[in-house]
């Protein structure tokens, strides 16, 4: 990894072009395990609408896990995905520690418009918790990993293949890199979708789809609790070696 | 830049047992480049000794703060040796009496490793390993055992030396402490340069081994203790043990636990692992 500035550090993932993903030095961490935690959010021009209540959500989780026991030991990555990005993905911010991020002072408002690059989303989500994983791995850092994948559509516009994914999820779920990793589909006002959504999601390999309902704000806020809750649950997980086995399957 | 950081763990049989972990590891630094890692061994045949590792232990790191606090400029490494052995015995005889334990709960060996500006040492009461990973990529290691498997204790200087010499013969002249030097070589290969046998009497005061000159010229990399634990790890030899663990990825925070988590976990796949406890402790020099 060259050095992309003095804490942060900047990667690739798979041998994909234009996948990239940035995380906090090894050199700049002190504990013996992490949790990897990545919340991909989409920012499409459908979201437009409930964008602040899903900004809302998102600070609200990333507040809540910052309030948990682990908290020291997880590491977050939030992307955003539409086809306003130049690859699809725009890192929020890569891998650091929660005591370096402020939710209600770095996680300004959601620009929404573009096409729904579902597909690359996931690659960007899984592949970077791969790569930055086997950096921790290497380092003695024991390592598992979450993703969460938020979206109000089927993918319409990716450069990444359900193959390039597959394998991803296949080799984060080997144990060879990551003692385990846990990735969640998230439909929001997504009902239309549903079938091409739990499609995808068993295409893929990816954990499980979750349909959260219509983006109200009471639905937005058990989302926020079931996002911080399953994020203490499989980082309380590590070193039993497998992933943690109590989250939701409704919201 | 110094760094520190310590690990200890219960090994397979006294997990079989239901018996808790015997060895104990602690460490501590401050802003002025002082530096200090102790463990200690619970005899398993003693009594609460899980409890005795501790308060040696805790001992031990007590008797290196009141030395720092004090301030008095040590010429020699003997002196300093002195006042924390004398300190130590103190604290010791002062706890166990409070806490109404059993003499035979304070059996513990101890190792411990002192870095200053001016000085660095480690000195070993009983037995276990000391190792130092030098800047050109050789690990030097000393291992000390006593004969029949019967080390010193500090607590046998509340008044136990004559019984100790009894159990050994009766000859306070009579070789019964090992020191064997070893080497890994930058290399890999694994060399014995030396195997000195020492008096009971000498065993009895504890062995020093200054590194003050090594530091000074900037050889050194790190200074590691280990109990005898790390003889004990199925599937490798010592030095094995010993190599691997030291074998840092990176030395931030909890850079010993991590390397030894990492090595129990691998060498516990295909092995039995870690048989007996283990407690290591490690000074990184930068």
């Amino acid at each position: 990894m060259p050095r992309l500035n003095d804490s942060m550090e900047f990667g690739k993932i798979g041998g994909a072009n234009g996948f990239g993903f940035s995380g906090i030095r090894t050199e700049h961490l002190g504990a013996t395990e992490y949790t990897l935690v990545t919340i991909a959010i989409d920012v499409t021009g459908s979201v437009g609408g409930f964008e602040a209540e899903l900004l809302r959500c998102l600070k609200t989780a990333v507040d809540a896990c910052k309030k948990s026991p682990r908290s020291d030991n997880l590491l977050l990555r939030v992307i955003l995905f539409s086809t306003i990005y130049a690859n699809g993905v725009e890192e929020l911010h890569g891998f650091k520690p929660l005591a370096d991020i402020d939710p209600q002072k770095d996680y300004k408002q959601l620009r929404t418009g573009g096409g729904t690059p579902l597909r690359d989303a996931c690659y960007s989500a899984i592949g970077a918790m791969n790569a930055y994983g086997k950096k921790l791995s290497d380092d003695d850092f024991g390592v598992n990993a979450i993703a969460f994948i938020i979206t109000d559509g089927d993918d319409n516009a990716s450069a990444a293949t359900e193959n390039m994914i597959k394998q991803e999820i296949a080799q984060a779920i080997s144990g060879e890199i990551l003692e385990s990793m846990v990735s969640v589909l998230i439909g929001i006002n997504a009902a239309s979708y549903k079938n091409e959504l739990e499609e995808f999601q068993l295409n893929v390999g990816i954990t499980q789809y979750i349909d959260a309902g219509d983006a109200t704000a009471g639905k937005l806020a058990r989302l926020a609790e079931f996002v911080s809750r399953s994020i203490a649950s499989q980082s309380q997980a590590m070193g039993t070696g497998g992933p943690s086995q109590n989250i939701s399957a409704t919201i | 830049m110094k760094r520190v950081d310590e690990y200890f763990t219960i090994g397979l049989q006294h997990r079989a047992d239901g018996k808790p972990c015997q060895d104990h590891a602690l460490s501590g630094h401050d802003a002025q480049e002082h530096a200090y890692v102790s463990i200690a061994d619970g005899c398993s045949s003693g009594g609460a000794t899980d409890m005795g590792a501790r308060i040696v232990n805790y001992a031990t790191m007590q008797a290196i703060k009141n030395m720092i606090s004090w301030r008095r400029k040590y010429d020699l490494v003997a002196d300093m040796v002195t006042d924390v052995v004398s300190q130590r015995l103190l604290t010791i005889d002062r706890v166990h009496r409070e806490l109404h334990m059993q003499y035979e709960d304070l059996l513990a060996t101890n190792i411990y490793v002192f870095s200053n500006q001016a000085h660095t040492y480690a000195h070993v009461v009983g037995d276990g390993i000391i190792a130092v990973a030098m800047v050109n990529g050789s690990t030097e290691m000393w291992r000390y055992f006593w004969a029949d498997n019967t080390p010193y204790y500090p607590a046998y200087d509340l008044g136990k030396q004559e019984q100790f010499i009894i159990a050994h013969g009766a000859d306070g002249m009579k070789n019964r402490l090992t020191e064997e030097q070893w080497i890994i070589g930058a290399d890999g290969q694994v060399t014995c340069v030396g195997i000195t046998e020492q008096m009971i009497l000498h065993g009895m005061r504890g062995v020093t081994i200054d590194l003050t000159e090594k530091i000074r010229c900037g050889l050194v990399k790190t200074v590691a203790i280990f109990s005898d634990g790390a003889e004990l790890v199925d599937g490798l030899t010592w030095q094995q043990v010993i190599g691997q663990s030291m074998a840092y990825k990176n030395v931030t925070g909890a850079f010993v636990k991590r390397r030894m988590m990492r090595l129990m976990r691998d060498v516990s796949k295909e092995y039995k692992g870690p048989l007996d406890d283990i407690a290591c402790a490690a000074i990184h020099f930068s």
